[in-house]
């Protein structure tokens, strides 16, 4: 019967176990009648089983993470010429990246690109712009046709795509390209929904004020319609690639001895110690030394040992878009046991399925400087862009970053760092990212690639490289595309936060004009819930689970109240909502009765211990522990009530308020939609952060026109 | 009882699960193992959760594909299903909201299994007919937790580290909502 042991304890347990194991196969029997169809189940199968192969020679976690991103790309390789889906290949594409990643696409390759696959005359001559379009229009630039020239080689040349030749210059499929034809040049962007002036920016590697100059938008660029044609001026898009992220090398222990030349016969010049870190200047030679640069910033070399250093590529975290600094900020630091949470709020672009790729925390513990890094992939919350009456468009998410920590760790000289962001594209868009995005940062960057993309339902799609220069191997093109598509999904900081700044002062008074606002809303929730749930006259239900940091007291037996109970409430409303009598019976976590009180108008009885006494009535709607009573006294009293959507790993839970002072921190969490409360929570503010003193998550809140038999049989129990 | 034996075969699954899953990390293709013991539970369990045939089969591509990725990172010994069903949750999570309006929650309970389908369709009987008008008039949360005990197959243990809730806690509603089921019926 031990399973039956949650149950309420005046349950017959004859009575209750038949049905409830008849309803048990009955229920199996509905879920389990609808399966898989098998030819679904083995086309997944060999699916899983030939990544699952791919994965086999990989063992680093470096490598895991690359095949993460792989397969999250969702993009397998082929062969230009056979169209065979190249197994091998992969992974020695996906090796040769591992011990010395490209840190920038190989500009020494020359950008010739691989015609003959294009169009059929590799001689033809590089296309002249002229200087002053006789069709002037801003960010439109002209070109004239040269023989052999054919639209895909044009559009190639500058970036833009087909489709936006033949939009600009009004052609159609059967026309001939006649050599001394002038063609208009720009891409066409056709806006679309949730497009904000700076996504379309980043898209494109311009910036807002050219594309705003360029359409002669409204400054403040709020009044973008959908389908609306933008143009995208080629210069933008012909960009100059980015500048090599730089490579560091950091010393490995105390001192690392710094030689004039590679070998340990050569003079010590310097020495590297921790906390210092020195510019990489060239490859490390086969003997295993590493060319720095020293003094630093003096453009001389030393030579460090290999083994002695780490060598930092950050190039792994600082590619991609450098974002602006005010597209992150963090807050709320506070310490919960051995962890540190910390809350951070992304203003992005778009919707996309942005994740945190690498983020660093440095703290103090026991007198020592700390680090520990923030393993990625995990998914920002996401809430969708809401545009408000000016057509301002929002679209900021937080989330609870959580990080584990010693149990002596402080806040004193506590920083987080968030390095890049990256979104991979969802199911279905992978073309679509690697063609509009991709192709075009290819072209920018010179490289002489191009690539083919064909959409293919459940691995995203298919990646060809079309055309290479020659001399370059299809390893060489494929991660260089590779790299473009890293960093065209990449957004990148650094944002760095100094978290011991962030830590409540004492005497910091509230600014109580920017809390009316929040009190609205709150009082808003208010009468929502009254509304939905307290429509007397009839039963309020609320099952909830508390734990408090210590005890709440001993029972009229002596035994100790468990720290965590649930507390299984029942209430009577009469026709204007208000209580005739309440049921609290208190659970520990096995389900077992602690004891039943009962509160009918100033009587106050414990059924358990038969204990009757005189009591004031100690709930009154709006339920919610008192919350809202000390938020409409905040303002008096000096403290600060603030407002958050509150998010749990990428799931939205609930509108939270917070109200606090120096000493104590309540968090309040309703549900918008019907005004529920979810959970209530109080924290001890103390120097390291917040300790929590009690926490409440309501599991049931219900109305119900009468209470179930049971309930009534303890108001007739003697 | 019948439950009773079904925990303790859990208990002896994850046993040589916490083996096959250690045998994936040197060898993945071990992986195809752990997909065939789960298929079923998680297609079910996505099935009726988003109430449509295409949807449950893409959802349960990517719910293998994202667990066969972060597998080097899952570290729960012992707790895979849990694992594993918490990504089957954001996966659907992730689905109603980029199909918000499309597949609400209440329109997918008119949908009786194999809708489309002439012979499921004749198959499911009045009973299983009037069991899925009883789920679908219950809370979001009642009805999640019976797809996790019969439709994911889960033990008390698991559904409450899904949760993140004491497994007397969950045993104690799922027990109470059997009850009013019974009773209802």
């Amino acid at each position: 019967m031990s399973l039956l042991a949650g149950q309420a304890g005046n349950m017959d347990d004859k009575d209750q176990t038949k049905p409830i194991s008849e309803m048990e196969d009955r229920l199996s029997r509905y879920f389990r009648s609808v399966s898989p169809r098998p030819a679904f189940a083995e086309r997944l199968e060999s699916q899983v089983e030939g990544r699952a192969r791919l994965m086999e020679t990989i063992e680093t976690p470096a490598a895991s993470r690359l095949w993460g991103n792989l397969l999250r790309g969702a993009v397998s390789w082929v062969w230009a010429a056979g169209g065979v889906v190249l197994l091998v290949a992969v992974i020695v594409f996906a090796v040769s990246l591992l011990p010395q990643r490209p840190s920038a696409p190989p500009q020494a390759v020359a950008p010739q690109v691989a015609t003959q696959t294009i169009a059929p005359t590799p001689t033809a001559p590089p296309p002249t712009v002229e200087p002053q379009p006789p069709l002037a229009l801003p960010g439109v630039i002209t070109y004239t046709v040269q023989e052999g020239d054919t639209l895909l080689d044009i559009s190639n040349e500058f970036g833009v795509s087909a489709a936006s030749l033949f939009e600009l210059n009004q052609l159609s499929t059967g026309d001939v390209l006649n050599p001394g034809r002038v063609l208009l040049i720009a891409e066409v962007y056709r806006v679309a929904p949730g497009d904000t002036c700076a996504s379309i920016a980043f898209k494109f590697g311009i910036t807002v004020e050219t594309l705003v100059q360029t359409n002669n938008l409204n400054p403040t660029c709020n009044n973008l319609r959908s389908d609306q044609k933008l143009i995208i001026p080629v210069q933008g898009i012909q960009s100059t690639p980015p500048t090599p992220a730089p490579v560091y090398v950091l010393p490995k222990q105390d001192v690392v001895n710094l030689r004039a030349a590679p070998g340990t016969t050569y003079a010590v010049v310097g020495t590297l110690s921790p906390g210092e870190k020195l510019l990489k200047k060239g490859d490390v030679t086969g003997e295993g030394w590493v060319p720095v640069e020293y003094p630093p910033g003096s453009g001389e070399t030393a030579w460090a040992w290999v083994e002695l250093v780490i060598v930092l590529d950050a190039g792994d975290a600082q590619h991609g878009v450098p974002a602006p600094a005010d597209w992150v900020r963090a807050d709320n630091p506070r310490l919960d046991g051995d962890k540190l949470l910390v809350d951070v709020c992304f203003n992005l672009l778009d919707d996309g399925d942005w994740m945190i790729r690498d983020a660093l925390l440095r703290y103090e513990q026991d007198g020592e400087q700390e680090e520990v890094s923030y393993d990625g992939g995990i998914l920002i919350s996401l809430r969708p862009f809401t545009t408000d009456s000016e057509g301002v468009h929002h679209g900021e998410r937080c989330d609870a970053l959580e990080f584990p920590v010693g149990a002596g760790a402080s806040l004193d000289n506590a920083a987080l760092i968030v390095r890049s962001l990256d979104a991979y594209p969802r199911e279905g868009q992978d073309c679509e990212l690697y063609m509009s995005r991709v192709q075009p940062l290819l072209t920018a960057r010179d490289t002489g690639i191009l690539i083919s993309c064909e959409s293919q339902p459940h691995t995203g799609g298919v990646v060809s490289v079309t055309a290479k220069p020659d001399g370059m191997t299809l390893e060489q093109a494929q991660a260089v595309v590779y790299q473009a598509f890293q960093d065209s999904i990449t957004l990148s900081g650094p944002w760095e936060f100094d978290l011991t700044a962030m830590l409540p002062e004492s005497g910091n008074l509230p600014d109580l004009e920017a809390q009316q606002p929040v009190l609205t809303a709150l009082r808003e929730l208010n009468r929502l819930r009254a509304q939905t749930y307290f429509q007397g006259p009839g039963w309020v239900h609320v099952l909830d689970r508390e734990m408090y940091a210590e005890s709440g007291g001993v029972l009229p037996d002596g035994r100790e109240i468990p720290k965590e109970i649930y507390l299984d409430q029942w209430y009577e409303l009469d026709e204007k909502g208000m209580i005739i009598r309440t049921l609290t019976r208190m659970l520990d976590m096995s389900g077992e009765e602690l004891q039943v009180a009962i509160l009918e108008e100033d009587k106050f009885t414990n059924q358990t211990y038969g204990e009757v006494r005189q009591q004031e009535v100690f709930y009154l709607p709006p339920f919610d522990f008192g919350f809202s009573d000390l938020a409409e006294s905040a303002a008096i009293t000096n403290k600060k009530l603030t407002q958050q959507s509150l998010y749990f790993e990428g799931d939205y839970v609930g509108e939270q308020f917070i109200i606090e002072d120096d000493e104590t921190r309540w968090e309040s969490v309703y549900d918008p939609a019907t005004g529920r409360q979810v959970s209530f929570t109080t924290w001890k503010v103390i120097p390291e952060g917040l300790q929590l003193i009690s926490s409440v998550v309501i599991e049931t809140f219900e109305t119900l026109p009468a209470a179930p038999p049971e309930v009534m049989a303890y108001f007739s129990a003697p | 009882m019948e439950n009773l034996h079904a925990a303790s075969a859990n208990a002896e699954i994850k046993d040589d699960e916490d083996a096959l899953l250690a045998a994936c990390r040197s060898n993945p293709a071990a992986f195809a193992r752990v997909y065939r013991r789960y298929l079923n539970r998680v297609y079910r369990y996505l099935y009726w959760r988003v109430g449509e045939k295409e949807t449950a089969e893409d959802l349960t591509s990517q719910v293998f594909l994202a667990a066969l990725e972060s597998l080097p990172r899952y570290r729960h010994q012992g707790n895979f299903a849990a694992w594993l069903f918490a990504i089957a949750r954001r996966k659907a999570a992730d689905h109603f909201r980029f199909q918000r309006g499309q597949a609400s929650l209440e329109a997918l309970q008119d949908t009786l299994p194999g809708e489309g389908d002439p012979l499921p369709r004749i198959i499911a009987d009045e009973e299983l007919e009037r069991l899925g008008q009883a789920i679908a008039s219950l809370g979001a949360a009642e009805q999640e937790l019976l797809r996790l005990r019969f439709a994911a197959e889960l033990s008390f243990d698991q559904i409450a580290a899904l949760l993140k809730r004491r497994p007397a806690a969950v045993k104690m509603q799922l027990y109470r909502l059997l009850n009013r089921l019974a009773k209802h019926l």
